[in-house]
């Protein structure tokens, strides 16, 4: 009655399960496992894996907070949920050809093709339907998700193959990471990285205020058209690490953690790299030791989780200190109202209001941090909403 | 509750209104009646509260502190005697609904909101629960408003094929086939042509000569100045109040613009999506 | 005319019988949700909320996980339970971090479903083994193959009382939860309209938007969790979202770009089967998985109302105003 083949639970345990763990000395107990791979004293193969991915997370902060700033974050996902046709597609031809074993490198290039043509087609979209850029990526992602799952289907049929990574994709798994294709994961981040900071004043130009890029002479296409390859360069890269249904949130969870601390570029680009790279570490290294743990999912979590705590206490932005400046604000203004109609009605006719009625901190004269302290990050986007 | 005698009877009262974004305050302490049979603009900076006095006024928007009273009674069981004109930003032009059936939106009355006619006829109903004016009634009346604002021929166009001006006259239309005795409209000329301005300006008029009361936030200080009876200059809190040459006296005005347009402003999401 | 003549006339060609046995009702299951969930998703592409659909499939399955590990059975109350309880979670989650973050609304939603989803996937992962019932194949595509019907042999078997017996429950779950959708959304037919064109005016004469938002939602959730068997999460966001899409581009009323787009969610669940399941072996040799099919046409039929509705206007420029 269970098909096995076509819905089958064996590929997730067919996984080797945490490869890592056995490479280890001797370990007493799980705490001091994990200690001992975070310090980077597991095998050769977990450094590799686990240096990979903190440079991917590093990357990925970095590319993420430019994309966020002109709203592209979500480009990432369009380009990850398409990458299965590719994968899947390339995987067919090599299959074909006669090939036994998987190349990751090929695997990759299809990936890179069929994110090119996600990219491609959600701009034309905008640009050119009635369609807003949000439906356009929901659409383009789900629909080619839909088709990589029709060729993967298929991949099934073809047999003799080694199918192994393929599935990995999808939801990530370091486990199965040899060294090389942790190398091939850390130098795409680093090329995304390095131009991400060779190209530091125009992108922040760009995200800043589009027309005004545009009327200082910069080429504001082709910088969206770099844009959205390094978004595609670190999609491809997280690729095997993360899988391909969450390598989007490497690229937004940290960088929404960066813009609730500081609302100017350098600082958001640094706390974001920061934050990536803590939540690729903390999250690869706990799926070494964890039988069954794929790693996509804990490096995202551990990125939620620094993006939950930051949005609970950062200081002006954060939930707390929302909470402690509209009590005050609020308490004031229940003083001023509880004068009474004749009291407040004085107000209208001389100057006083705010400043002189309402704690200082509370008066819309002295409107505190969040407003003097607006820097280009808090008003480049809402200023570009209008010219999209 | 203790209301004074005038708060009892104004249009609109408010009382002691703060309102504020994220613990930062864009309203501060504002009290103000409205007179009855009059036309009163808001004016004030970008950013001063005038969009977010409106909202607080009808409950869109929690204030702070304060109360706003509709003829004394609050917004909730004064609400069919009010007619609200959002901002035009706030709508999606591209939306497939036709002028007509926007304008029905505004004639609607109880039961219309749900059972469209066609599925269930009015003759099906107990007299107890039939519509207020038979369905066929309000989509007539909605078309001699459109009608009345010279849109006639466009009552079966979609909406997003109108220009901006016709856009904000098929909205007043809207309110007038609500057939309110306040009118409460948030930016009606932003993005209007002066002919359509004039056109609309000189219907708000009649309107009030019949007895409706208009509050209108505004932009333009000369039109405010020469158009309108009253005005309420806004900064935060209220600079002045009064009768519009009055209020809007040089002095007062540059004494809005001075206190805090610059710091505010990119505090009030409002203000951010006029700018 | 002989008894068994008359039997003979009766009784199912084998054929036939064949298809009705594996194919029908999967089909039938398939074309249901299909049409639910673009009944639905049009109302989410008009309020400019794509992308909620997408977060809605997404995290619902922490909510799935849970009550399955809870319960230890797949019964449609307490999935159903989880699944809101989760869709609820998220939603409130991502209102927190839009207003106090200062995030942009499609980077909230998606911090927010890949969260969820990775939270799902873990749990699903470590009590992997355990699970034949509920893993991560069938969360992206579904279990079609499952819903077979032991069919009477005769026509008159089927009509017969009790000729339902044999069938999986889900394709009737299916259909009844497209009656449902289809006579909700009727009735609040003007109600839906004001509160989609107009919160801020609706808010004003009384109507409550977020409580028809929400009431949107938890059919959506409902018709995400029905769906489940049938297309899976992932590839219920395609449904959600592209038939609307099409319909969207090719009218300007609302009355036939709803129905439009029921009825393009419906053509892509009957043709993406049957070309999965009967063209695919004719052509590739092996059929592929129907529900991606599904999805892939619905895409598919974007792409072509997209390059129609583009070369109508001329090339023109983007409109002013956009979904």
């Amino acid at each position: 009655m269970f098909d096995g083949s076509r819905c089958p639970i064996a590929w997730l345990g067919s996984a080797p399960p945490a490869t890592s763990l056995r490479a280890l000395p001797e370990a007493s107990g799980p705490l001091e496992a994990w200690l001992q791979v975070l310090s980077f004293g597991g095998g050769y193969n977990t450094n590799v894996v686990l240096l990979g991915a903190i440079l991917l997370g590093i990357s990925a902060g970095a590319v993420g907070s430019f994309a966020m700033l002109k709203g592209r974050a979500l480009v990432a996902d369009a380009i990850s949920h398409a990458s299965l046709v590719g994968v899947g597609s390339a995987f067919l031809l090599q299959a074909a050809a006669g090939q036994q074993e998987r190349s990751m490198p090929l695997l990759m290039l299809g990936a890179a093709l069929a994110g090119t043509c996600a990219v491609v087609s959600i701009e034309w979209i905008t640009r050119h339907t009635r369609l807003s850029a949000e439906t356009a990526v929901a659409t383009v992602s789900s629909a080619s998700f839909g088709a990589g799952i029709v060729v993967l289907s298929a991949t099934r049929r073809v047999s003799g193959a080694d199918r192994a990574g393929l599935d990995e994709l999808i939801f990530g798994s370091t486990a199965s990471m040899t060294s090389a294709d942790a190398m091939l994961m850390a130098i795409l981040a680093v090329a995304a990285l390095g131009a991400t900071l060779a190209l530091y004043r125009v992108l922040t130009a760009v995200a800043f205020n589009e027309r005004f890029a545009h009327a200082r002479g910069l080429p504001v296409r082709l910088l969206d058209t770099i844009l959205a390859a390094l978004v595609g360069a670190v999609a491809m890269a997280g690729l095997q690490a993360v899988g391909m249904l969450l390598v989007a949130a490497l690229l937004v969870a940290p960088a929404a953690t960066a813009r609730l601390w500081t609302t100017r570029v350098a600082p958001m680009v640094l706390v974001a790299a920061a934050a990536g790279a803590g939540a690729a570490w903390i999250g690869a290294s706990l799926s070494a030791v964890t039988p069954n743990a794929p790693a996509g999912p804990l490096i995202i979590l551990s990125a939620a989780a620094a993006f939950l705590v930051s949005l609970l206490i950062a200081p002006d932005r954060g939930i707390f200190s929302g909470w402690l400046r509209h009590r005050q604000v609020a308490a004031a203004a229940r003083r001023l109202a509880a004068g009474g109609p004749a009291a407040a009605a004085n107000s209208g006719s001389a100057p006083t209001g705010p400043a002189s009625a309402g704690p200082a901190s509370a008066g819309p004269a002295s409107a505190g941090p969040a407003s003097a302290g607006a820097g280009p990050a808090d008003a480049g986007p809402p200023a570009d909403e209008g010219s999209r | 509750m203790i209301l004074r005698r005038s708060e009892a009877r104004a249009p609109l009262a408010l009382r002691s209104i703060s309102v504020a974004y994220r613990g930062v305050p864009a309203l501060w302490d504002v009290s103000w009646e409205a007179r009855e049979g009059s036309m009163t603009a808001i004016v004030g900076p970008n950013g001063a509260g005038k969009s977010s006095l409106l909202n607080a006024a009808i409950g869109a928007l929690r204030p702070l502190a304060g109360e706003a009273f509709f003829w004394g009674q609050s917004f909730a069981s004064a609400r069919s005697r009010v007619a609200y004109v959002p901002q035009r930003e706030s709508v999606d032009w591209d939306f497939p609904v036709t002028a007509l059936q926007v304008v029905e939106m505004g004639a609607a009355r109880r039961l219309d909101w749900l059972l469209p006619d066609w599925l269930l006829p009015d003759w099906l109903l107990p007299t107890w629960v039939r519509r207020q004016e038979g369905s066929r009634e309000h989509r007539a009346e909605a078309r001699s408003c459109l009608e009345d604002l010279g849109l006639g021929a466009f009552a079966d166009r979609p909406i997003g094929q109108l220009s901006g001006g016709q856009q904000q006259r098929v909205f007043l239309a809207r309110a007038m086939a609500q057939q309110a005795d306040l009118l409460l409209l948030d930016e009606p000329f932003a993005g209007v042509d002066s002919e359509t301005e004039d056109a609309l300006f000189h219907r708000l008029r009649s309107l009030c000569d019949e007895g409706t009361t208009i509050i209108a936030v505004h932009h333009d200080l000369e039109s405010a100045r020469t158009r309108f009876d009253d005005a309420l200059l806004l900064s935060g809190s209220v600079i002045a109040t009064g009768s519009a040459r009055e209020a809007l006296s040089e002095d007062n005005v540059r004494r809005a613009f001075a206190s805090g347009s610059a710091t505010l402003a990119s505090s009030d999401p409002g203000a951010r999506q006029l700018a | 005319m002989s008894d068994t003549d008359e039997r003979a006339a009766d009784a199912i060609p084998a054929g036939l019988h064949e298809f009705m046995t594996l194919d029908l009702m999967p089909m039938v299951a398939v074309t249901a949700s299909a049409a639910t969930l673009a009944l639905l998703g049009s109302f989410l592409v008009l309020r400019r909320q794509a992308m909620l659909g997408d977060a809605m499939a997404h995290s619902v399955l922490p909510g799935l996980v849970i009550a399955f590990l809870l319960t230890g059975s797949r019964a449609a109350g307490p999935m159903f339970a989880g699944a809101t309880a989760a869709a609820a979670l998220s939603g409130l989650a991502i209102g927190a971090i839009i207003r106090h973050g200062r995030v942009e609304r499609s980077a909230a939603i998606g911090l927010v479903y890949t969260t969820m989803f990775a939270l799902g996937v873990l749990l699903l992962e470590l009590n992997g083994g355990a699970n034949v019932d509920l893993d991560v194949d069938c969360v992206l595509s579904g279990q079609l193959e499952l819903m077979f019907w032991n069919v009477p042999s005769t026509w008159a078997g089927v009509f017969e009382e009790g000729g339902l017996d044999g069938a999986p429950a889900q394709p009737l779950r299916l259909v009844g939860l497209l009656v449902i959708s289809c006579v909700a959304v009727a009735v609040g037919w003007p109600l839906l309209r004001a509160v989609a064109f107009d919160p801020a005016f609706a808010r004003s004469r009384g109507l409550h938007p977020t409580m028809v938002a929400a009431a949107l939602m938890v059919l959506t959730t409902l018709a995400i969790v029905l769906s489940f068997d049938a297309v899976g999460s992932i590839l219920a966001i395609a449904l959600l979202t592209c038939p609307p899409a099409t319909a969207r581009l090719l009218t300007d009323r609302m009355g036939p770009y709803v129905m439009l787009s029921v009825g393009l969610g419906a053509a892509a669940g009957v043709l993406g089967y049957l070309l999965a399941t009967q063209a695919a072996p004719l052509l590739l040799g092996a059929s592929v998985d129907a529900s991606g099919s599904v999805a892939t046409l619905s895409g598919l039929g974007l792409a072509l109302s997209a390059a129609l509705s583009h070369r109508r206007r001329g090339g023109s420029g983007p409109a002013a105003a956009r979904l």
